[in-house]
């Protein structure tokens, strides 16, 4: 019996991807963000009421929505005239680089300032696969219970900032705000948490003010 | 069920690594997985079985090695 030592990373092809991903979009100075949640969280009710603030602040962006096997979400943002492309994933959840690379063809990049994939429902999966973006956003829900920071630790770890969403059911549901928020923190000391309804537009200017941050600060990084 | 999407990964790279005429059948692919990618170990082994593979890795089993609170996914080997 004889042993031969590989020591490769599996993911390596699609790591190779995303990098010319990033590394293509760093050169346009676009910002992408990926956005991450359970099923039912809230991203496509974030981009339907994000998606006409970001167009009034002027800014110019595409969403990339993925999806098992519907087009439902992006037919939602289609009747608000939000630039979309759909990504569905067949029986993956998650949406790999390879997707986001073919997607990404489908769109004019010179011009854009903000790309925001809104990733297959799933707190588990989509963490592992590095899409080429800048940061990951995972977006929490009230309903959910606060357990979830602890629960699925390499999401929290990975992104920089966490949304809070449905604060408007605080009051029907167990929701302890202080222990999700101290979770949070305990996992990624870093984070920003930003809470919000999309159902009132509470909270909303926050996240409208994060991505605003985000695309200046690329604007000036030095190709 | 992203395990599948891992295995097919794995797959790609290890039938390079396998074009060797030295190895003639692989018995025993090592993989180091990190706790925090939330693997089933079980549902990798089960998945390898059936993934469309080269002739050399036909009857070759997948050891999951669960590393405690790491992020890898690395093929450290074959036994052959």
């Amino acid at each position: 019996m004889a042993f031969k030592v590989i020591k490769e990373n599996i993911l390596k092809d699609n790591d190779k991807t995303a990098s010319k991903i990033r590394s293509s979009l760093k050169e346009k100075k676009v910002f992408m963000m990926n956005m991450i949640s359970s099923p039912g969280a809230g991203k496509t009710s974030l981009l339907e009421k994000a998606g006409p603030l970001l167009k009034k602040e002027g800014i110019s962006f595409t969403i990339l929505t993925g999806d098992c096997f519907t087009s439902r979400d992006a037919e939602r943002m289609d009747a608000l005239s939000l630039p979309v492309v759909q990504i569905n994933t067949g029986n993956a959840c998650h949406i790999d680089a390879g997707l986001v690379r073919a997607a990404l063809s489908n769109v004019e990049i010179d011009g854009l300032d903000l790309v925001i994939v809104e990733n297959v429902g799933n707190l588990v999966c989509p963490a592992e696969f590095d899409i080429g973006e800048d940061e990951k956003v995972a977006l929490l829900s009230t309903a959910e219970g606060h357990d979830k920071p602890e629960k699925y630790p390499l999401l929290i770890q990975e992104s920089e900032v966490a949304l809070i969403n449905k604060t408007d059911l605080l009051e029907h549901v167990d929701f302890d705000m202080r222990y999700a928020e101290k979770s949070l923190c305990t996992v990624n000391p870093g984070i920003k948490i930003i809470r919000m309804s999309c159902k009132t537009g509470e909270g909303i200017d926050n996240f409208i003010e994060w991505v605003k941050d985000k695309i200046k600060t690329k604007k000036e990084q030095k190709v | 069920m992203h395990e599948m999407k891992l295995i097919e990964s794995m797959v790609s790279i290890l039938n390079k690594e396998v074009d060797d005429v030295s190895i003639h059948e692989v018995k025993e692919v090592h993989l180091e997985v990190g706790e925090l990618r939330y693997i089933v170990p079980e549902i990798m082994e089960n998945c390898f079985k059936h993934v469309p593979k080269s002739i050399k890795l036909k009857n070759a089993k997948l050891k999951v090695m669960v590393v405690p609170g790491g992020k890898e996914f690395t093929i450290k080997g074959i036994e052959y």
